[in-house]
Order: C-alpha cells, then structure tokens, then sequence
C-alpha cells in the first residue's frame, strides 16, 4: 500500500491508519517481520484449488488468539493489501468451519438462526446432495 | 451462512467495532460525494491537500459494504463530464494552432491524473472490478479518453491529418517535430489497451496508404531520370530513411511493414524493369565490369523472395548468349578452316586452345561477379554452372578441343609459369571437364594425345603429366585413368630394355647392329590408342636388321609374345650430305627405322655426287619414318616418280602424300627434295629428286610434318564411330549389372537406373538403351515376362 502512496523513503512523514486499532496495528507488524524476508507469492491463479492444511506452524501458534482477534487480523489484512496475512487468517477461519454441521457452526461463532423453518427445510433439501450418506 | 455482516458483539478484552447494520443511504451520499469532490479536485491538479489515506479508505468502506456499483457508475460520469466538458473543448479550440503539442499536454494530465484516481480507488479495482469483470479503473479512463477526446470526430480526423502532413513533409526534406509525433503515436498504442488497434485504425493504416501512393508516384519519376545503379542506391536510401523514422518516433511494429511497402512500390514491381534497363542494367552492368553496382542490386534483391531470381535469369541470359556465341563462331571458322588446311603447319590447333582459353576467361570473369557483386550465393553458383553445361555441350567438338589445350599446355604452355601457375590452370580445366557430358570422348583423344606426347617426348614434364592424371582419378575414378597410367609405366620399361639391349650388345662386342643406333619403346597394345589396321611399311634394310635384332632379344626374354612395329609413329634422324653449292642438292643416309620403334642413326652413308663442286655440306635431318623410307630411296637413285616411290615403299597414300609434301613442298629452309612440275598438288606422274641446293642455317634441321592439329572431318567420324562402339558396350554391361541385382525390372526404371549409372561419362538415349535391351534379350541374357511385356527378368 505504501507504494500506492507514492511515498518517498522520507521516514517522517505521519501516514494516519484510522481504520485499524494500535494493538492489531502490532500484531500486523509482528507477523510483517517475522515474514519480511518471504519470496514473492506467486501469481495467483483463479483456478489453482486452494488448500487449508498448508499453514506453517509459527503461523497457527501466532493465529491462536480469540476470534476477535482474529476477525479484526482479516479486515486489517484486507485493507491493508497484505496478502500472506489474508489467506493465512481466511484459512485459519476456514478450518474452524470445516466439518461442522450447520448448528456447530452456528454455536462457534454465536450465530443467530434467522431462517424460519420452512426456510431452513428448503435450504437443506437443496443442499442433500452434499452430505454424506 | 455467513450474510456477510460481519463478527457479532462478544465479550472480551476488545471491543470489536460494530459494522453499521445497514449503511444508510446518506451516510452513502456522503462518502460519495466526498469522492467525487476528490476526484475532480485531482483532475484540476489539485492534488496537494488531499489525504490519500482518507480517500482510500472511503473507497474501501463503500466497496465493502456493497456499494461498488454506485461508486463505479459514479467515477465513470464525473471521468466523462471531465474530459466532454474541459478537455475536449481545450482540444478544439487549439485545432488551428498547437494542436498536437495541446493534445499531447491533455493525454499526459489525464494520464497523471487516472494513475492517482486508481491509486485512491484501488480496492475497488481489487475487488468490485474483478467480481464485476469491468474495465479497470486506469483502463476505463483510457477509453473514455479515446471515445470523447480522440476519436471524437473532428478531433480524430485533425490528428490523422496532422501527422501525416508531418510525415509527408519530413519526406520532402524538411525538419518537423519528431517528438510530438512520437508522443501521438504512443498514445495511440496505449489507447488500444491490450492491442494496437487504436493505433493501427487510427494511423498505421492511412499513413501505410499515403507512403504507397508516395513511393508509387516517385518509383515513376525515379525510373524515368535514373539509371539503375543511382535508382538502386535512390531505393537504400529510402528504406533506411523509413527503417529510422520508424525507429525513432513511429511504433516499432511498423518497421516491417512499412519496409515492406517501400520494397514492393520501390523495387517489386519494377523489378524487370530496373534489371533489363537499357545502358544500365544487369547486362550493361556485366559488360563494364560494375561489380560493385551489382553487389548493390543483389544486396537490394535479396529482400525481396522473387528478387535474386530475377537477377540471376538475366546474369544467365546474358551468359548463354555469351557462350552460344564463342562456341559457334568457333565452329563456323573451323569449317573454313578446314576446307583450306590441305597440309603443311596447321594452325588449326590453335583455334582449339583459343577455344577453351575464350571459354576460361569466360568463367574467370563470371566467377570474379560471382565472388565480388553475388557473395557466392549458391543460386548464382547453379545457374552459372548449368549455363557453362549447356552451351559448352552445345559444341560437339568441346571434348576434343579440351584434351588438346590440356595438350598444348602440357607441351611447352606451362613453361615459364610457376608451379601455382601451372596447378590452377589445370585446375580449372579440370572445372571445365565436369561440365562435359561427353567424357568419354574425351578421354579417346586424351589418350591419344598423351601418346603423341610421349612417343615424341614433347611433354615439358613429367611432374605436370602425372599431376593431370591424378586430377582426372579424382574426378572420375581408377577405370579411367588405369589405362593412362599404363602408358606411363610402359615408357619406363622401355628404358629399361634399352639399357639392358645395350648391355647385351656390349657383352657381343657390338655398339650398334648394322650401324644404327636404335632405340626402342614396346607398346602394351591394350594402353595405347591403336589403328585398326597396321599400314604396312618397307623398311630399309639396315634398321630392319637391327630392329630384327632387338626382337630376338626381347622374345628372348619374354615368350609368348608378339612384336608389331608400328609405322607410322617412329621418326628418325639422318645424316644428309648435300653436294651442290648455293643451290644445295642433298644426299641422304642411312638412317633408323621406326615403326614403334625409333631408331636414332650415327653412321653415315653416301650419296651420289650431283652438280657443283665446292664441299659437301652435311646436316642431320629429323624426319618421320615414312619420310626415311622414302629418302632412302633416293640413295639408289636420283629421281623417282611419286608411283615408283609408292610402289616401292607401300606407304598408305595419305601418309605418303603427306610425308611427300613435307619434304618438297615447304619453306625453302625444309625442301630437302624437289618435284617436277611444281604444282600445288600431288600427281601420280610427279617426278622427285633431291634437292642439292638444299640451304639451312641449322645444322640440325627438323622437317615439320605435317600434322593437322585437330582431327580432319573424316578421322572425326572415325572416332565417333569407335566412341559409339564402345558405348554400346558400356551401356550393355549396365544393363547386365542392373538386372543381375534387381532381377526383375520394369522397363522405364531399368532405363532410368541404366541413365544414371552412366551420366558420369556420357548420356545415352533411351531409345538406344532401348534397343541393347531388345539385342540382350536375343542373345538370351534377359527375358521378357510372359504377363507384361515392359517387365524384364534376369536369365542366369
């Protein structure tokens, strides 16, 4: 992003982030360093399958915080255009899901049922063809 | 399922910002407006006092909260308001002055201000733009720009004309501005986005159509005031004018094709006419010498795929007719030539060697072209080569003509010249010689020749004799040249008999047997060229004893043999003694014999005293055994009439005449005899005697015979009969060879196998081929099959 300012190398200019809060702020930097010497990331193909299972160790232990946490690392990673930080955090939430019917999900991130149940009826009948018989 | 509100409210340490359930529609307008304020802010350069993070993150907020769509339309209007309403009236008004500089100065503001307009709005590109497949941000201002701006109709149509007045005027000789230029015509490029068809609509193609219709009108003028070579270097000249312009300030792709314009206008449709230009063309071009005016037209030539051709069907042209010409009127004076060479030195031969060294220089000058004006370039190389084959065949008598300037040269031509001298002009009748069809033509008169040479020892050397011969293996294989070498060898064992005959004549006591001196060369018949028929000869009796004498030596050492003395090759050497005073009469001596065998005198005989008194002069005489016979004659009497002579001697009357001619008919230095009356002819009734007053400042006098160079026609014929004799011969063990291998053919492959297994000597007709097949098969050799009568089998 910062090359999207078209910045200088002048080191004092002030860049105000009102949209990420201090502490997420650090833990962005933390995770920055710890991988600043990273090789490019390939160009992302659109049709490449995506895995959940490739994240580093140093990674998971860094992403073990509360979901909060957790939710405010994508939006920063989002709007700061890092794109190390935004998959690996998508697919730390993304493992949370995985394998989870529909009621655990709900449990584990305190989802509101808001379908009435001819709705939630529908929805399941589209859905038979995935579930494991 | 997630509805994308994002984390609910939790307890914990943090409290976690709530999303704004539903943005609401004002809060919206604000943030838009906010935008597009921004927007218009940068587009009038005020870009100072914004913050970009600010921006950006409005942007973010209203992608992500699903209002992409209103902030694209939005950016879309206030982009196209922009450049309607500023840009492109600045644009028109400056229509008539500082056109190009005003648009070039509005393309790059509006690029400087899409980048930071992309740069605020870039979530969007990443998200919004590719879930939407839109253009991009930077690309959809590019496109706006080119609709509302360039290719807006007046606007479009002033900017072609603009810069094709440039060009064309820059063409004329003029300096204009090559950077504007090039700034339009990378706008263009970049205008297409990902193609240059902006570029290529809105410029390459007219500017393409303008230059042809330019280089069309000055190909014309050009041809009509130049001559080739300065139109040649007009044309170079262009095309490095046109390969810069398009390197500095067109798009590079366009260097290839209007190069190609150039070339078809400037040289491919005039190809033929540039070359056949009258006083300056190709041919005038060969005459003169220009090589380096064709080096630049074949330079030129060569870009074009049809070009060199064209070049080279001329070049080859001009060559055939060339040579055409030489080998003709080198058949027209032989026929004159002929009819008035009845005897006495010929020169005929020379016309053979100016022959051949015409048909030389011929090639040397092709091949200088060849090397200096056509880079070597294997079409030039083939097609010179084909020529020299064509026309060189033309001519029957090539084959003959060649062996005698080999002969000449290797006679006494090579004295004088050093050793590289003398290896590159074989080497080049060597490059002659593959040219020839006929080869085996020539090889009847090469060896014939070399037989001449070496019985009379007129080869200058021996080095330059084997030489030759190597080049000829070379070229064509041992068969052809074991005969040769055969000829060699037999002149080197004849020295050795001789050594050996004198030894054993010592060891008698003897020197010499009956007084003469002989020398002796034995003849493998099976080397050397042989008359059909042996002429008979008297030969006097003193070298006959002595030749009787060598004979029994040799059958002495090899039985089972058999000697045959050839008359008409020997030559020998006498002592005459003349008595008159200064109108010399003669005597002539004892002398050797020949008849393949030479025989070289060294006692004296006499001779009858006729007339004055003063002392006898002596001289020794060289002269051919048929003109010994004859001469010694004359020591038994004084005059003779030609049928006594004939009658005595048994000579062949050609030979006799011959002889007869040479002895009484030449300069007055070489008349050894006299014949009454003296008439130009020969008559039977024609009286000798010998010439008293016979006067020579030479002591050592050598009669020229008289040997006609080149072969008389009727000595011609006989050699094509023999040539064609043998052919059959040749043509007939192919055929044999061929069908033994394949055993069953059909008959146009077997002909074709049969042509190509004998075009290195010659070339035979299939209708000769034909019939040898047909006489093979009645000498029950092959076989027709009973199903098909074109197929032949082999018959063991």
């Amino acid at each position: 992003m910062l090359e999207d300012l078209g910045m200088d190398e002048d080191d004092e200019e002030v860049v105000p982030l009102p949209n990420v809060n201090s502490p997420i702020l650090k833990k962005v930097i933390q995770w920055a360093t710890f991988h600043k010497d990273d090789p490019p990331p390939p160009e992302d193909d659109e049709n490449k399958e995506k895995r959940t299972d490739d994240i580093s160790s140093w990674d998971a232990d860094f992403l073990k915080v509360d979901q909060g946490t957790l939710f405010e690392l994508i939006l920063a990673a989002n709007y700061l255009d890092i794109k190390g930080l935004l998959d690996v955090t998508c697919k730390t939430v993304a493992n949370m899901i995985k394998g989870k019917t529909p009621e655990e999900i709900r449990k584990t991130f305190n989802i509101k049922n808001d379908f009435t149940a001819s709705e939630e009826e529908q929805v399941r009948k589209e859905n038979e063809w995935c579930e494991d018989k | 399922m997630m509805k994308g509100n994002g984390p609910p409210k939790r307890e914990g340490k943090m409290r976690i910002r709530a999303f704004p359930a539903n943005m609401d529609e004002k809060y919206v307008d604000t943030i838009w407006t906010l935008l597009k304020n921004a927007i218009q802010e940068i587009q009038k350069k005020n870009n100072s006092g914004l913050s970009f993070e600010e921006l950006y993150r409005n942007a973010y907020t209203m992608v992500l909260h699903k209002r992409g769509e209103r902030l694209y339309t939005g950016l879309k209007e206030v982009v196209t308001s922009h450049l309607e309403n500023k840009v492109r009236q600045d644009v028109l008004q400056a229509l008539n002055n500082n056109f190009l500089s005003t648009l070039n100065s509005s393309w790059s503001d509006h690029q400087t201000s899409m980048v930071m307009i992309r740069d605020i709005l870039m979530y969007m590109d990443r998200v919004y733009v590719q879930q939407n497949d839109v253009d991009n941000v930077y690309n959809l201002g590019l496109s706006i720009f080119r609709d509302q701006v360039v290719r807006y109709n007046v606007i479009g149509d002033c900017l072609r004309t603009t810069l094709l007045e440039l060009v064309a005027r820059e063409r004329r000789g003029e300096v204009v501005n090559r950077i504007a230029i090039r700034n339009a015509c990378s706008m263009l490029m970049i205008l297409g986005i990902d193609s240059r068809s902006v570029y290529e609509e809105d410029f390459e193609r007219p500017f393409l159509q303008q230059s042809a219709e330019f280089y069309r009108l000055e190909s014309q003028k050009f041809l009509a005031e130049n001559s080739a070579s300065v139109y040649i270097k007009k044309v170079e000249a262009r095309i490095q004018e046109e390969v810069d312009r398009a390197q500095h300030y067109l798009d590079q792709s366009t260097e290839p094709r209007i190069v190609d314009v150039v070339e078809t206008e400037l040289i491919k449709k005039h190809m033929k006419t540039i070359v056949e230009m009258e006083n300056s063309g190709v041919v005038h071009m060969l005459i003169n010498q220009k090589t380096d005016d064709l080096a630049c037209m074949y330079k030129l030539f060569s870009r074009l795929r049809d070009g060199l051709k064209t070049i080279s069907e001329c070049v080859s042209k001009y060559l055939r007719e060339q040579g055409k010409g030489l080998v003709q009127e080198e058949e027209d004076s032989k026929q004159n030539e002929a009819a008035a060479a009845t005897g006495l030195p010929c020169s005929g031969g020379t016309n053979a060697i100016s022959f051949v060294q015409k048909l030389l220089d011929l090639k040397d000058r092709f091949d200088h072209f060849l090397k200096n004006s056509f880079g070597n370039d294997r079409i030039f190389k083939q097609v010179i080569a084909a020529d020299f084959e064509y026309f060189l065949n033309l001519n029957p008598k090539s084959p003959e003509y060649l062996s005698l300037f080999i002969d000449d040269k290797l006679k006494k031509g090579v004295r004088g010249m050093s050793e590289q001298e003398i290896e590159s002009v074989l080497d080049k009748a060597m490059v002659m010689f593959r040219f020839l069809q006929e080869k085996d033509v020539f090889e009847r008169y090469y060896k014939q020749h070399l037989a001449k040479r070496l019985l009379l020892n007129k080869s200058v050397s021996d080095d330059c004799e084997k030489n030759m011969i190597s080049k000829l293996k070379t070229e064509c294989g041992c068969q052809f040249t074991s005969k040769l070498e055969g000829m060699f060898k037999d002149m080197t064992i004849s020295n050795t008999y001789m050594e050996e005959m004198k030894e054993h004549l010592m060891n008698k006591g003897q020197t010499c047997v009956s007084g003469v001196d002989l020398n002796v060369r034995v003849l493998t018949t099976g080397f050397w060229p042989t008359q059909t028929v042996v002429p008979k000869c008297n030969i006097p009796t003193a070298p006959r004893e002595a030749f009787e004498e060598f004979r029994r030596f040799y059958l002495g050492k090899h039985s089972g043999r058999q000697l045959t003395l050839q008359a008409q090759l020997g030559s020998a050497d006498l002592n005459a003694f003349f008595y008159g005073s200064m109108r010399p009469s003669g005597k002539a001596d004892d002398g050797a014999s020949g008849g393949g065998i030479e025989m070289a005198s060294t006692s004296s005989g006499t001779f009858s005293v006729v007339g004055g008194s003063k002392q006898p002069r002596k001289h020794i005489i060289q002269v051919s055994t048929y003109q010994m016979c004859v001469l010694m004659l004359f020591n038994n009497q004084d005059r003779l009439t030609y049928e006594e002579i004939a009658s005595e001697t048994d000579i062949p009357e050609r030979d006799l005449i011959r002889a007869l001619q040479s002895l009484a008919m030449g300069k007055s230095s070489q008349r050894v005899l006299l014949k009454h009356p003296k008439t130009k002819e020969i008559e039977p009734s024609n009286i000798f005697c010998v010439n008293d007053n016979f006067y020579s400042k030479l002591h050592r006098v050598k009669i020229q015979t008289v040997a006609s160079r080149g072969e008389t026609e009727p000595e011609r014929k006989e050699t094509r009969t023999k040539v064609d004799e043998d052919r059959k011969h040749e043509i007939e063990a192919a055929i044999v060879r061929v069908m033994k291998a394949r055993k069953r053919m059909q008959h146009n492959s077997l002909v074709a196998e049969v042509t190509q297994q004998l075009k290195a000597r010659f070339l035979p007709h299939p209708m000769v081929i034909k019939k040898r097949i047909e006489g093979l098969i009645e000498r029950e050799y092959l076989a027709r099959t009973p199903e098909d009568r074109k197929i032949y089998t082999y018959v063991a």
